[in-house]
């Protein structure tokens, strides 16, 4: 039988929270330094600190933690993998000997923890940024972050549509997705079973029928947006109202936290 | 004026021309129903007329503007002319309503100030005001086709084309789109040209235009047509008891004022009986008309467990709250049982929970006494062709026979069956499914799962957007797949469409069965559609005022 359709990950949350209230363009500036940070920070204690500021915008948010969790799980194998990738050494250099040349290297242990500590953490911020964000305001948050490119003779306009299409049409494929999953189990398709290649043809019963319904879409609308008018790099600016003090206040102390974790990592 | 003059058009130089030396005018402020069998060229004319296709031959002109004079002609035209078309999805390019309706407008090069006036205006007009930060995913499928036409509205066009604009939407949602199509044309003087098979919606406009491979067949009032050229009307318009009644009441006298909707009908007829212009006789012909024929009468789920059954099903996706809640079904083999309700009254859950598709949170589902697995009853969703995949039609039959493990020679048997059991030509085998026209692949759709060979069969709104043939193919087909001796459910809003056409009929409501009982009993029980928070459909509507009429009467 079939489990329970789940929201897609990381999909916004309807609440007004702390975290939702700030502009979206500081949430993107501030994920982008986030992200250069951890990179940055060395291992030491204080990485911990990255965690606890995890901690807090996730409880900042209101994101319901233990659904993410569960949704993450696949990915918790990789993870898993990689650590242990790092941590067994097969030929004799680990310098905890268990059996032969088979021991751990508690070195690469620790770099494989950082390694997926750093995965962890910055997907933890990314899930905070899109529950907290609607996504137009991520659309037109980016196109106003990259409008200084618009002089350089990017399509900065265009882009945006592009991202904003786009993030319209993430529900409307998911929802497709299980639409036509369903119908193939009901023409008994097993999903779970049978050798790989078996299962390579299950998911391609799913897989053909979605891609040509979303090129026939996608050919429609573009025959929609002809019908009102829409040509290709035509102006249509976004106005958006400039950053708010408290806000702007919030990203300075971002970028300084930024700063400063990986430097205090780098002296201690 | 929108003039169309010789025009003709071919999409392959071996098929005779979708369109064929054409040539209308279309007004500013009327209403223009474009009705035509699937195939007809109807649609192509119709992207004629808002610059979507330029003619091969001939010409269209748009208040004089051609747009073959350029890429600026071919602009204006298409400000001029809007176009709405049937799915919400395929033309809503924002997820916020106020970047929806602006977005026409802004690739006009408007100011801001001049974007947001026509914004709140357009949204004014067809109802969705005070929406403008919604989120578009989150509105109805009705209210998506409305911001659809708002989209098109803030463009301020003289003409619109609604290209089966109507077709998706739920019956309950129609009167009031019907509604919108009057206040365009006759408030703003916007000129419109519907595309439809809707008889309400023929009968609305002021003219109506048939077209027939590519020809215009006929171009004249909509009771010139319906009085005139029956044959041609019950050809090309969808069949409908309502219609029937106001046929009988013309040939009685009726003669289409103040307008020739079978509402205006009826309450003719009430006030000549009141006036004794018309006899209690003829009230009663015109109920018979209503009543359609209705089926006999089928003792009910008595046999039923060897079909499917439903006992105290409940579910919800979330655990929290409940789509489904105690509901108690049991169809036999032999039956057609509809399911009816407005969107969202769990319809298509329940069919997904009663395939085995979904497991109930509480209580059991059987198809012939054993719970279902996947495949043990067969269920076409809505548009079941966007589930073709397969390299021909032959092996998509196949398809689901193989799954379930039975042999070639066995699946070759089942093929044979369904493809007999649809009407599905032997010559279409070996086609690529993705080259079938809308009304072929929704009969491979359906065969295959036909070819399933199971004891129920499921049919989720199985005639959305098909034609008045395609319609009544899929009646008689749920039908046959009864007299086979399988236990058939039908799940659709339009009881109207279905009623005469099934031998019982629940009425879904918040996850509940309503009401449930024959179709001769629903359109008796007065109670039953309030229990079920639905309107009744038009036919029954009518009749009750008929019958009231009669009964005033007597006394």
């Amino acid at each position: 039988m079939m489990k329970k359709p789940l929201s897609p990950l990381g999909s916004f949350v309807a609440r007004d929270t702390p975290v939702a209230r700030i502009d979206a363009r500081v949430k993107i500036v501030l994920l982008l330094a986030l992200t250069v940070a951890v990179f940055a920070t060395g291992a030491s204690p204080v990485f911990a600190l990255w965690a606890v500021l995890l901690a807090a915008a996730v409880r900042l948010a209101r994101m319901d933690v233990a659904a993410h969790l569960r949704a993450l799980k696949p990915v918790a194998f990789i993870l898993a993998f990689t650590l242990l990738a790092n941590a067994v050494a097969l030929d004799g250099h680990g310098d905890i000997a268990l059996w032969g040349g088979f021991g751990l290297d508690t070195a690469g242990a620790l770099r494989g923890f950082l390694a997926i500590a750093r995965i962890a953490l910055l997907l933890g911020f990314s899930l905070v940024v899109s529950a907290s964000s609607t996504p137009p305001q991520l659309a037109d948050a980016s196109v106003s972050l990259l409008a200084p490119l618009g002089r350089l003779g990017v399509p900065v306009s265009d882009v945006g549509l592009m991202l904003s299409l786009a993030l319209r049409f993430i529900p409307i494929v998911s929802e497709e997705f299980f639409r036509v999953q369903l119908a193939q189990r009901s023409r008994g398709v097993d999903f779970s079973g049978g050798s790989i290649l078996h299962r390579i043809r299950a998911w391609a019963s799913v897989l053909t029928p979605l891609v040509v319904s979303l090129f026939r879409r996608a050919d429609r609308l573009g025959e929609s947006m002809c019908a009102r008018c829409y040509a290709e790099g035509g102006q249509i600016s976004v106005e958006m109202p400039p950053v708010p003090v408290r806000d702007r206040l919030v990203l300075v102390c971002g970028l300084a936290v930024c700063a400063l974790i990986p430097t205090l990592a780098w002296l201690l | 004026m929108i003039e169309v003059r010789g025009a003709c058009v071919s999409y392959r130089t071996d098929e005779p021309p979708a369109v064929a030396d054409v040539t209308l005018d279309f007004e500013p402020g009327r209403v223009v129903s474009l009705v035509g069998a699937n195939g007809s060229g109807k649609s192509t004319l119709a992207s004629l007329l808002c610059a979507m296709r330029l003619c091969d031959g001939g010409a269209v002109r748009v208040d004089g503007i051609d747009p073959a004079d350029g890429a600026s002609a071919r602009r204006e035209v298409r400000r001029r002319v809007g176009l709405v078309r049937q799915h919400p999805t395929e033309q809503l390019v924002s997820t916020v309503v106020f970047d929806e309706v602006a977005f026409g407008p802004r690739n006009l090069g408007l100011a801001p100030d001049e974007v947001r006036r026509r914004v709140t205006s357009a949204l004014a007009r067809v109802g969705l005001d005070g929406y403008d930060m919604r989120d578009t995913s989150s509105l109805s499928g009705g209210q998506q086709q409305l911001l659809a036409i708002a989209g098109v509205l803030a463009m301020e066009p003289s003409y619109l084309v609604l290209d089966e604009a109507s077709s998706m939407l739920d019956s309950s949602a129609r009167p009031a789109h019907r509604a919108l199509v009057g206040r365009l044309a006759y408030e703003m003087g916007v000129g419109v040209v519907q595309v439809t098979h809707d008889p309400l919606e023929v009968l609305a406009s002021d003219r109506v235009v048939i077209m027939d491979r590519g020809s215009v067949a006929f171009d004249g009032a909509p009771l010139d047509l319906l009085m005139g050229q029956s044959a041609l009307w019950d050809a090309t318009v969808l069949p409908s008891a309502s219609v029937e009644a106001l046929r009988r009441v013309c040939a009685l006298g009726f003669d289409g004022c103040p307008s020739a909707t079978p509402e205006a009908a009826a309450a003719w007829l009430v006030r000549g009986l009141a006036a004794g212009r018309v006899s209690a006789d003829d009230v009663r012909g015109t109920l018979d008309a209503l009543a359609g024929a209705l089926p006999r009468a089928l003792s009910a789920g008595s046999g039923a467990d060897a079909g499917l059954l439903l006992s105290h099903v409940c579910y919800g996706y979330d655990g929290a709250s409940y789509v489904l809640r105690d509901i108690e079904l049991a169809v036999a083999p032999g039956e057609v049982l509809l399911v009816a309700g407005r969107s969202g009254s769990g319809k298509s859950t329940l069919a997904s929970v009663a395939a085995g598709l979904f497991e109930p949170d509480a209580g059991t589902v059987s198809v012939r006494g054993r719970a279902p697995r996947p495949g043990d009853a067969g269920i076409a969703f809505q548009r079941p062709e966007d589930q073709l995949f397969c390299e021909s039609v032959r092996d998509e039959l196949a398809f689901a026979p193989r799954n379930m493990g039975a042999d070639e020679p066995e699946v070759a048997r089942r093929i044979e069956h369904a493809a007999r059991m649809v009407g599905l030509d032997e010559a279409l085998f070996d086609w690529y499914p993705f080259d079938l026209s809308g009304g072929q692949a929704r009969r491979v759709a359906i065969a295959s799962v036909l070819a399933l060979d199971a004891a129920a069969y499921l049919f989720d709104e199985p005639t959305a957007g098909l034609d008045a043939a395609g319609r009544s193919q899929m009646h008689a087909l749920a039908r046959a797949c009864a007299d086979d001796g399988r236990a058939v459910i039908v799940i659709s809003h339009d009881l109207e469409e279905w009623m005469t056409e099934v031998d019982r009929v629940a009425l879904l409501s918040d996850g509940r069965i309503a009401w449930m009982g024959t179709p001769g009993e629903l359109s008796r029980d007065r109670g039953a559609f309030e229990a079920a928070s639905m309107e009744p459909p038009l036919n029954i509507a009518l009749a009750r005022l008929l019958e009231d009429a009669l009964r005033g009467g007597e006394r």
